[in-house]
């Protein structure tokens, strides 16, 4: 009886070793998961969240941003500084400075959520890389953008 | 039996090249193999699949510098690579690739083979032992319980080979085999026979010795630079003799339809290889104990089972 | 010149195996390291088989490799990564019994040199065909040869015996 159990252990040990090697077998000719960045990109989610960005008014080229503060106020970390004037000929205020503490920032979207004027919105940059802190802790949004105010 | 220097100096600069090339395409090897069964691709960045990484790796290596900790045995310490080491060199003379390329037919060529793979353990014992860290010392007695355990299972398969061919000689036995491999007759033994060779080489799911997570780098834990580096090629050479043994005993060597000799050889040889790679990526290690199981209570009868029955056999 | 070089080359050889015999030997009783001990065992033994080389017997050196230093020291190893005191401990002062190997050992090879006084010594390179140490071994000699298995054998059991009478008290 041990003996049978003795020959019976070392059959089914070798078994299961065989279908251990048939796993990484089928696994070593399937094709890698790894993505060769960067010659290669993974697609990015639909919903994929980089740090926040400013629209610009489609008709204007203008900051889409008047300045109400409400970003700011609601943001959990204080990341957002905005600043806003009025130009003369127009009712609403445009923002002049926007200035995103990068560092630290939760992605959280509730800046996203509560701009009445749907002027931020999640950016795709992920490959973000810099020499010091201090060029993510005052991110301008703002640049790029057209200014109603020429100085 | 004289010989002169000058072919002495060639055979020496020949598996030197053998042990240099080998190595650097082993690591790659093993790399790329591990990459693969992690679905993953292995080194690609230096050289076409990343094929001159070890290269880059070597040469960094070669910059670093050789540090001996004061604590050290420093005799000892110097020593252990060295002694892993230049037993390959002599067990590489009489192994036979190729019809007509072998260094030296040595009539008793298999006993040296196996007589030198076993020194292999000392030079294991001796960087322990030299290196005075707890790690080292541990991955050194460690090594040495496993060469009680598989020796005797080897020697026995060596053993029953060396009945059936009727030689000590490798390229007799080669030989031997011309009208069938020893792989159809003795598959029981070939499968202990890698098994022996696995735990002979130091390898997962054997590599008790090492064991990075265990011992952090086991034996060799205190080795820098060129030090290290050697510990790489004795290891990666001895993976290549083991099996260029394991194909000339059960493989029948260089011997093969269609394709030359040595070509057949290297075939054999580094399909053994793999397969010894396909088991580090797919079984965990064992404990030591367990090991001794395996060595004692089932390599042990087996092998010897196999030994009287093919020696009975022999007898009708 | 070249004849002369190879000569030369052969002398180095031997030189060396000599000094690893006598100098690994005399490490191996001398040094207070016990692995050093050890290790000069190994070397004593690693010249001895160059010695059996040197002799012409190439089958006996590679036995000489894989049972003294393959088993024999191993397993002596085994052992001594098994012990506490990793060759701390000094060696003890010699005393009387000590004499007692030097008094035989220099009894054997006094005697030794005088039966080969004034003979004429001359290297065999006679080629003994390894199956005929075989035959011999199980032939003429098969009684010695199964002596010392049996003596092998107690020795073995004796070990064991003690090791257990060790351990129940
Ligand atoms: S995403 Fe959240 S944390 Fe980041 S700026 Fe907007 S509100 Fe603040
Ligand atoms: S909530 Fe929108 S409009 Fe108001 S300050 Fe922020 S970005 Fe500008």
């Amino acid at each position: 009886m041990n003996g049978y159990r003795y020959l019976a252990g070392i059959v089914t040990g070798s078994v299961s070793l065989l279908k251990g090697m048939r796993v990484t077998f089928a696994n070593m000719v399937s094709r890698p998961h790894t993505v060769q960045w960067p010659r290669q990109t993974a697609p990015l989610p639909a919903r994929f969240r980089g740090h926040i960005r400013m629209l610009a008014d489609e008709e204007t080229g203008f900051p889409r941003c008047f300045a109400c503060g409400s970003c700011a106020r609601i943001c959990p970390s204080a990341c957002i500084t905005v600043q806003g004037r009025k130009p003369g000929d127009r009712k609403k205020k445009v923002a002049v400075r926007f200035l995103l503490d990068f560092t630290k920032c939760s992605l959280c979207g509730l800046c996203v959520e509560s701009c009445p004027a749907r002027a931020l919105a999640f950016s795709r940059d992920y490959a973000l890389a810099g020499y010091r802190d201090t060029e993510f802790r005052t991110m301008d949004l703002l640049e790029g953008l057209a200014s109603p105010f020429q100085f | 039996m004289s010989i002169s220097p000058v072919t002495i100096v060639c055979y020496l600069l020949g598996i030197s090249a053998v042990v240099g090339l080998n190595a650097v395409i082993l690591v790659w090897l093993e790399r790329k193999v591990a990459g693969h069964m992690h679905f993953r691709y292995g080194p690609m960045e230096v050289g076409p699949h990343g094929l001159l990484q070890t290269l880059a790796d070597g040469i960094k290596l070669l910059g670093k510098q050789f540090l001996v900790p004061d604590a050290a045995d420093r005799p000892l310490f110097l020593l252990a690579p060295v002694v892993s080491l230049v037993p390959i060199f002599v067990a590489m003379v009489p192994l036979p690739l190729g019809e007509t390329l072998q260094a030296w037919e040595l009539n008793i060529g298999l006993l040296l083979v196996v007589a030198l793979g076993l020194l292999n353990t000392l030079g294991i014992l001796l960087a322990g032992w030299g290196s005075n860290n707890k790690y080292a010392l541990l991955g050194g007695s460690r090594a040495v319980a496993q060469i009680l355990a598989y020796k005797i299972p080897l020697l026995l398969c060596i053993l029953t080979i060396i009945m059936m061919a009727g030689s000590y000689s490798l390229r007799q036995i080669a030989l031997a085999q011309k009208d069938g491999w020893y792989i159809l007759y003795q598959p029981l033994l070939f499968i202990i026979y890698i098994v022996t060779i696995t735990l002979e080489t130091n390898r997962s799911p054997f590599d008790f010795s090492e064991a990075e997570s265990e011992l952090v780098a086991g034996f060799h834990i205190e080795y820098s630079a060129m030090g290290f580096s050697l510990f790489f090629l004795a290891e990666y050479s001895y993976m290549f003799i083991a099996a260029a043994l394991a194909s000339i005993l059960f493989l029948g060597g260089w011997q093969g339809p269609f394709l030359p000799g040595p070509v057949w050889s290297l075939l054999k040889l580094y399909g053994i290889i793999f397969l010894l790679m396909w088991f580090r990526w797919t079984f965990p290690r064992l404990r030591i104990d367990q090991m001794l199981h395996l060595g004692w209570k089932i390599l042990l009868p087996l092998a010897l089972v196999n030994f009287l029955v093919t020696a009975g056999v022999l007898a009708l | 010149m070249f004849a002369s070089f190879v000569h030369t080359v052969y002398t180095l050889a031997f030189a060396t195996i000599l000094l690893l015999v006598v100098g690994g030997a005399l490490l191996a009783v001398t040094a207070r390291n016990l692995i050093h001990c050890f290790f000069g065992l190994v070397g004593a033994l690693l010249g001895v088989a160059g010695l059996y080389y040197n002799l012409g017997s190439p089958l006996l050196a590679v036995m000489q490799v894989m049972i003294y230093i393959g088993a024999v020291c191993v397993a002596i190893a085994f052992g001594l990564t098994l012990t506490r005191k990793q060759g701390e401990e000094g060696m003890r002062p010699l005393d009387i019994k000590a004499a007692i190997p030097v008094v035989l050992v220099v009894a054997m090879l006094s005697a030794t040199l005088k039966s080969l006084a004034g003979r004429e010594i001359v290297a065999s390179a006679r080629k003994i065909d390894e199956s005929r140490i075989g035959w011999m071994l199980l032939g003429d000699y098969l009684l010695p040869f199964e002596l010392i298995s049996i003596l092998l054998t107690v020795a073995v059991i004796g070990a064991v015996t003690i090791a257990l009478i060790n351990r129940r008290i």
